[in-house]
């Protein structure tokens, strides 16, 4: 290793540490418990979207089990985010009612999940 | 409630609590305003439709709190009885308690949410059904609770 190389390798590390520092506070960049559940819901309507595709259209079988194997990872991954306000309450709720019409098998958790938080929320005060 | 229970383990089968009467919330308010409006305070005729619209609100959640309340206490009830050894009497009681079981859940179903007292006892409601394993009912009722959710955070029920 030459010690161009050397100082190259330095100049990058350093570098990385000096954009780190700069970077808005990492918890900021960190997303919101709701903002996660929004984007998983999104997902979610993409992927059910994808399988009535598959179903109604071009009827294919094995892509529509495909997209709801992944429709049931979604709402397993947001049945264990507890959702902190409105928008996270939002996401599960309209996540379960979009997969209440496809046999999508993770229904009952995600609707357990809302429940819980309801409770959560409601306790605490959180829903007015 | 325990009224309701008493008289449904008494062998008697009452009628699910009554739903909000909003007729009932005029003329109350109708008694309450009516000499406020014969002294010509008109300010109080202003305030009218809030105060409408609130007694009604709060009646419909009243209704939903009071059935997801009772939903639990029907259960436990029918664990007891099946608990001991079965005889004419009991079979009776356990008609009388699941039709009113049944009665009450329609009710949840058929009676949307108003507010956060209402959702929170939908909640409540699914999380005992998920808990007795009858996921033939909780899930309706989380869809109900799912719709009531959309409708009141300001989406599409």
């Amino acid at each position: 290793m030459t010690i161009a190389t050397l100082t190259r390798r330095a100049l990058v590390v350093s570098l990385g540490f000096g954009l780190a520092a700069c970077s808005p506070a990492k918890g900021n960049a960190e997303p919101s418990a709701d903002a996660r559940l929004a984007a998983l819901g999104a997902e979610m309507d993409r992927t059910l979207d994808g399988a009535a595709y598959a179903l109604e259209e071009v009827h294919d079988d094995a892509d529509q089990n495909r997209r709801l194997g992944h429709a049931d990872a979604l709402l397993r991954r947001m049945s264990t985010i507890e959702a902190q306000a409105g928008l996270g309450l939002y996401a599960k709720a309209k996540a379960f009612l979009d997969a209440e019409s496809y046999d999508v098998q993770e229904i009952h958790g995600i609707g357990a999940s809302l429940a819980h938080d309801v409770e959560r929320l409601h306790a605490a005060g959180g829903l007015r | 409630m325990i009224a309701s229970l008493r008289a449904t383990l008494a062998g008697q089968t009452p009628p699910p609590a009554p739903l909000p009467s909003l007729t009932t919330a005029f003329s109350r308010r109708a008694a309450i305003f009516g000499a406020v409006t014969a002294s010509g305070a008109l300010v109080a005729s202003a305030a009218q439709p809030d105060t409408v619209q609130q007694l009604a609100s709060s009646s419909a959640d009243a209704a939903l709190v009071s059935w997801c309340a009772e939903l639990p206490e029907i259960d436990g009830a029918l664990s007891d009885i099946f608990a001991r050894a079965p005889d004419v009497e009991a079979d009776s009681r356990v008609d009388a308690l699941s039709t009113r079981w049944s009665a009450i859940t329609d009710g949840i179903l058929r009676t949307p949410a108003r507010g956060p007292a209402g959702v929170q006892a939908k909640a409540r409601v699914v999380r005992h059904l998920a808990a007795m394993r009858d996921l033939e009912v909780a899930t309706p009722i989380a869809a109900s609770l799912a719709a009531d959710v959309l409708r009141l955070t300001g989406g599409e029920a």
